[in-house]
């Protein structure tokens, strides 16, 4: 048995990688080769792999092994990795894959996701025409509360969210 | 040298297993038997008599003597699944001190993990007689849709009897660990756990060196124990029309009638017709003792096929949880007792489209999957992964050629193989810095990844759920979620936390509330509470605070009211295990194993 398991290595690095780093694949990776990755990985590094272990490898491992599962559940779902592309393209590593089930109470409040005084303005004013059903009009003023609040990504991610939806109706 | 088992606590019977020299092997009492009935009879003396011994005491003492709890541990007293059956045992069951369950007995009243904690001191005990060696530490399973309350109950039963609980192992996973891998290099298996009181499917992926859980669902309320009350109703039905005697209203009679319908189900299984008598005591047998069923296996799976039906609902939701067809299993392993009705397996081979595999004997693989796990755990034991003494094999004379034992492994194992052969060395989206290779695991046991079975939800306003662990995530997992005060200086926040599937918490089983004290008081709003939510390799949730401003994680004091018990309880318990000695095995009737 190692003296420095390499799961320590891992855990200290753990909130520098992102999700394709941490499964060891590229981010091209398709699905078999994300899944053989995880499985090889998630065994590696599960507690019970390291129960003989010091306790503070156990923990690293206990670490390592919640945040390759994370990483596992976020990749192979086409939905969630298209989200953590568009996080990543950010700078975000993470991502919370449970998000979208909070997601419907703020949708309503594009107020508290606005920096600016002017730009709440707009968003309030989105959020009442949202509540409305009025989305086309909605999405003006969201445009307007992006003009300023400039680099405001999530009120962005809305913008296009808002864009999808009216798409999808046409 | 101690050893450590593993122990299936059954609804009906129990069996526990050992490693010894690289066999895992059931463990017989010194009658010769294996399977102990989950049965405890209360004798006035304050002795306890456990097993069959006790299972004869049905029919004599049926108010002190208890069976079947484990339909209704780590149930509140109030839910529904209670609600609906404690008048049907013929035993005094009431709403015990906080609020679970509790059986009267003799002037005492008993939480059901103090009943189960009998059985597992049976359990210890017929291990500890065969071995000549004192046993500590057990891997106990539980079916595999158990949520956190029931299991954290079955963890106390096992500390009330004297066991440290290596790890809480899903019956199913259990029984694939058993079975082993066939030597193909990867395949999925469905273990079709068909018990006394529980169903449970789990879809598993095997490959070298790994067991992962893809899916699991199940039915806590939906085992053999339901055709056997499907066959006293029609028992009861020919009792009134030949005799007028109704049986409905003597609760006493229809336990018997259902211990006969047990029986005359097992005969069934192997013969087309079948007749059962009473064989309780003579006096007070009332109707019975000049009366007698007959039946044939076309009229018992009449009464039984739309039990069985259930069984495939719960299928599909596991291969839709696990994205699989029916065509995607390469196998189906059966498991539990009420596997062995030609019908179940029938069933099984038309729902799937595979005939399914018995190689082992359903009623020990469990526990033989639970002493494999619990000697890889176990630090006292050799690394190696063991098989399966011959005796517990069943040989399908047609499943022939599935035979076949796990094979030794090798103590310096290949696998897994090292991540840089195979991955190619320049990969523009790694970073430097990013470990390249897989650590190795520190032994060669093979390693399983289970899952929880159920979603975890906080409360939210207007009786709704915010998810925080999903059903069928590999555990152990967590979820940290943050909280806040409503009030100007509030102190106090308190999180109520539920398992289940509904979006609406009141359909859920509630786990209990979460009570975030000692907050510094500052305005509504601003206090930050972050919560994490861990659900650990046992299946049972933990919760630890932390104030995000100071920073401290005893800002906030923890609190999980409904759980079992506090340690004062405990203690209590353990107190009242004391004052109640198992009646010796040696002192125990002794009738030829059958």
């Amino acid at each position: 048995m190692s003296t420095t398991p390499a799961v320590v290595a891992m855990f200290e690095s753990l909130e520098r990688q992102s999700y394709y780093e941490l499964l060891q694949v590229p981010r091209d990776a398709g699905p078999d080769r994300i899944k053989e990755s995880y499985v090889r990985l998630a065994a590696a590094c599960h507690p019970d792999a390291y129960r003989r272990s010091a306790p503070e490898h156990q923990a690293a491992a206990a670490a390592v092994f919640k945040r390759i599962v994370e990483a596992y559940r976020v990749l192979s779902s086409g939905e969630l990795r298209a989200r953590y592309e568009r996080a990543l393209s950010r700078g975000k590593l993470r991502i919370d894959p449970l998000a979208k089930d909070s997601a419907p109470p703020t949708l309503r409040t594009l107020e508290t996701l606005a920096v600016t005084p002017s730009a709440k303005q707009f968003a309030r004013a989105a959020d009442r025409l949202i509540g409305e059903g009025k989305l086309k009009e909605a999405k003006m003023q969201v445009v307007l509360a992006l003009n300023c609040d400039k680099d405001n990504a999530q009120l962005e991610e809305r913008l296009n969210m808002l864009k999808e939806t009216l798409a999808l109706m046409g | 040298m101690s050893f450590a088992v593993g122990i299936d606590l059954g609804t009906t019977n129990s069996v526990v297993a050992v490693v010894r020299d690289g066999v895992a092997a059931p463990i017989a009492d010194p009658q010769g038997f294996r399977l102990i009935p989950s049965v405890v009879s209360f004798q006035s003396s304050g002795s306890v008599l456990v097993g069959r011994a006790a299972l004869e005491r049905r029919g004599d003492d049926p108010l002190n003597t208890v069976y079947s709890i484990k339909r209704l541990i780590g149930r509140p007293w109030s839910a529904p699944e209670v609600q609906s059956v404690h008048a049907t045992f013929p035993f005094d069951l009431r709403e015990a001190p906080g609020g679970g369950v509790g059986v009267a007995v003799h002037g005492n009243t008993y939480t059901l993990p103090e009943i189960s904690a009998f059985v597992l001191r049976q359990c210890k005990a017929v291990a500890e007689a065969a071995l000549g060696a004192p046993v500590h530490r057990a891997v106990v399973t539980v079916p595999a849709n158990f949520n956190d309350l029931q299991r954290s109950a079955t963890k106390t039963a096992a500390s009330l009897a004297g066991l440290e609980v290596l790890r809480i192992l899903n019956e199913p996973t259990a029984a694939a660990l058993a079975h082993g891998p066939s030597g193909k290099s990867r395949e999925r298996i469905a273990i079709y756990d068909f018990g006394g009181g529980t169903f449970d499917i789990t879809i598993l992926e095997i490959a070298e060196g790994v067991l992962e859980v893809l899916a699991t669902a199940g039915d806590t309320q939906l085992g053999g124990d339901d055709i056997d009350a499907a066959v006293a109703e029609r028992m009861a039905d020919d009792l009134f029309k030949k005799l007028k005697f109704d049986a409905h209203g003597e609760p006493r009679i229809l336990d018997r009638l259902r211990v006969m319908a047990e029986k005359l189900k097992r005969e069934l299984s192997t013969r087309s017709e079948a007749e059962v008598t009473d064989t309780g005591p003579n006096g007070d047998r009332g109707p019975l003792a000049r009366w007698s069923f007959r039946m044939t296996r076309q009229e018992l799976e009449q009464a039984s096929v739309g039990i069985v039906e259930r069984t495939f609902t719960v299928c599909r939701q596991a291969l839709d949880a696990a994205k699989l067809q029916l065509a995607g299993v390469d196998r189906i392993v059966l498991v539990g007792g009420s596997t062995r009705m030609p019908l179940v397996a029938r069933k099984v081979e038309q729902s799937f489209g595979k005939r399914p595999v018995a190689r082992i004997h359903p009623e020990l693989i469990v526990a033989l999957g639970a002493s494999i796990q619990a000697s890889l755990l176990d630090d006292e034991q050799p690394l190696a992964i063991p098989t399966i003494d011959a005796d517990s094999l069943e040989v399908d004379p047609q499943d022939i050629d599935l035979i076949a034992l796990p094979p030794p492994v090798p103590q310096r194992p290949k696998a897994p193989p090292s991540p840089s052969s195979r991955t190619p060395a320049a990969e523009p989206s790694l970073p430097r810095g990013a470990p390249r290779a897989a650590p190795p695991p520190p032994k060669v046991a093979p390693v399983l990844i289970d899952v929880t079975p159920l979603s975890l939800n906080v409360e939210t306003a207007g009786g709704f759920c915010s998810l925080l662990i999903e059903a069928n995530t590999p555990i152990p997992c967590e979820s940290t979620r943050t909280f806040t005060t409503g009030n100007d200086g509030q102190s106090t926040v308190c999180v109520r936390v539920a398992q289940g599937p509904s979006p609406r918490f009141a359909d859920n089983t509630c786990l209990g509330e979460v009570e975030l004290s000692g907050i510094e008081p500052a305005p509504r709003g601003t206090a930050q509470i972050a919560v994490t939510f861990e659900i650990d390799a046992d299946g049972i949730m933990n919760v630890c605070a932390r104030d995000i401003k100071s920073g401290r994680q005893k800002a906030a004091r923890v609190q999980i009211v409904g759980t079992p018990a506090d340690a004062k309880a405990v203690e209590a318990m353990r107190a009242r295990q004391q004052a109640h000695p198992l009646v010796a095995l040696s002192a125990q009737p002794a009738n030829p194993p059958r």
